[in-house]
Parts: C-alpha cells; structure tokens; sequence
C-alpha cells in the first residue's frame, strides 16, 4: 500500500490559488511560539516573516539583508533568528528577513531545498517528501 | 575565535558619526520605516544593531586578511569568528545569550537577495 504523504491545500482565496503551509514559529531563547500561514514561494531567497512577529515572540536582531526589489532597487531589511517546527521537524536557528511592509510570510528556498515539494495544480493540493 | 574590541569613547563617537551618515546616504527612509514599533525597546535594539554593524564595517579591512570567507557576529564589543554561520549563532547564543547582536560573512562582495516573487496587482 502506497504511503500516504502529507498534503497541503492551496489558498483558493488567491486568483489564482496559491500554495500555503502553517508552520510554527518560535523564539529560540523561550517558550514563545505563535502559528503563522506561510506563502510557498520558490522565488524567494529567504524566508521572510511580517514585522508583528517581532513584538509578539520578543526576537532580537541579528543583522541586516540587502533585498533587491522588483525593479531592481535595494533596500536593507534587518533579521532575526527563530526555530521553525513544521510537521517534519524542527529547523532550529533559522534566519529570516523583517518585512515592515507586508502581511505575508514567505517560506523561501532556504528551507524549501530542504525538502521534495510537489505542485499539483489542478487539485490544489502541495505535497511534501523530506 | 574571539576578538576583544576596544571601547574608547572617541571611537563610539566616530562610530554614531559613521552610522549616522550611513543611515542618511543609504537609506534613510526605509531605515525608519523598519522602526513600526515605537517602543524605546525597538529603538534600543536597532540602535545596538546599527553600532553593531558600523563596528563590522571598521573591522572588516582586518578580519578580510585572515578571516575571509568566515562569518563574524559583532556583539556586547566582542567579535565572534567562525566558519559555519550556524555555528557561529549556538556559540553566540551560548556564550552571550538571546540579544542583539550584528552577524555577517567577512566578505568582499555584497550579497543581495530577492524576496517574494513578482505579482500582478491589477488587470
């Protein structure tokens, strides 16, 4: 019998529908934790968390990322360092970018290639093999 | 490795000078904009990070003939050496526990990332 991955459904509410995945967030240091959705977004270099997060989990800064925009101008956005824990382990010690502009978080390919990520469109639904 | 900094007063006051014109001939907006919460603990902790990395900046000529290649944390004036960037953040963490600090590779080149990909926003 064929083993059953975990899936993923996409966000319908995008045009067009999107995939997303919920993965917890942690402050290394403590006990602070809060469920955040995540945009699976294979474009991204980094993965990038909303700037509430920053109050809420009590992170520190741990140092600047120059991020090009889509035309091509830079601008420097600080980072931090959490423990992601998705549903096929822990990724302690993770740096991620600050986006003050945003009310997504990206889950870029810094923690993507870590895992075998399936698009299947047409059912909206993303698998994902470690 | 660690390397001990020196904390002469005049050197933080050249230090604020060098980060004050690096916020305003880099980018200055942005640079505040980052600043949503305005807590004074939000600004104390940028500030730390800010003279964290003008202390990068002034070691960086130094730390590229030997250490070129390895990632440095700058913090509490300590600098922190290693090769393994997530190495590097257990020994921080470690020995200097959670707080701000300034981390970054001992490189000659800038590196930029991209963030998000590109959407349509209206059509």
């Amino acid at each position: 019998m064929p083993e059953l991955l975990p899936s993923f459904a996409y966000l319908s509410s995008y045009d067009p529908p999107l995939p997303i995945i919920e993965l917890v967030i942690a402050n290394p240091s403590n006990q602070s934790v809060t469920t955040e959705v995540f945009i699976v977004d294979s474009g991204s270099d980094m993965t990038c968390i909303k700037d509430d997060i920053i109050g809420l989990l009590k992170l520190e800064f741990f140092g600047y990322a120059t991020v090009a925009g889509d035309t091509g101008e830079e601008d420097d956005y600080q980072t931090a360092i959490v423990r992601i824990e998705t549903p096929f382990g822990v990724h302690e010690l993770t740096e991620v970018v600050i986006d003050s502009n945003t009310n997504e978080n990206l889950l870029g390919r810094d923690v993507l290639n870590r895992w075998k990520v399936t698009l299947d469109g047409p059912n909206q639904q993303m698998t994902i093999e470690v | 490795m660690s390397i001990t900094l020196d904390n002469n007063p005049n050197d933080d006051a050249q230090s604020d000078r060098i980060r004050d014109q690096q916020l305003a001939y880099s980018t200055p907006s942005k640079e505040r904009l980052q600043k949503t919460s305005s807590t004074s603990k939000h600004d104390e902790k940028l500030q730390r990070l800010d003279k964290a990395k003008v202390k990068f900046e002034q070691l960086l000529p130094e730390l590229l003939k030997e250490h070129e290649g390895e990632y440095a944390a700058v913090v509490d004036d300590q600098v922190e050496i290693h090769e393994d960037k997530y190495k590097l953040f257990k020994i921080v963490l470690e020995k200097y526990g959670y707080k701000t600090m300034y981390v970054n590779k001992i490189t000659r080149e800038k590196r930029v990332i991209r963030l998000r990909s590109p959407r349509i926003i209206n059509r």
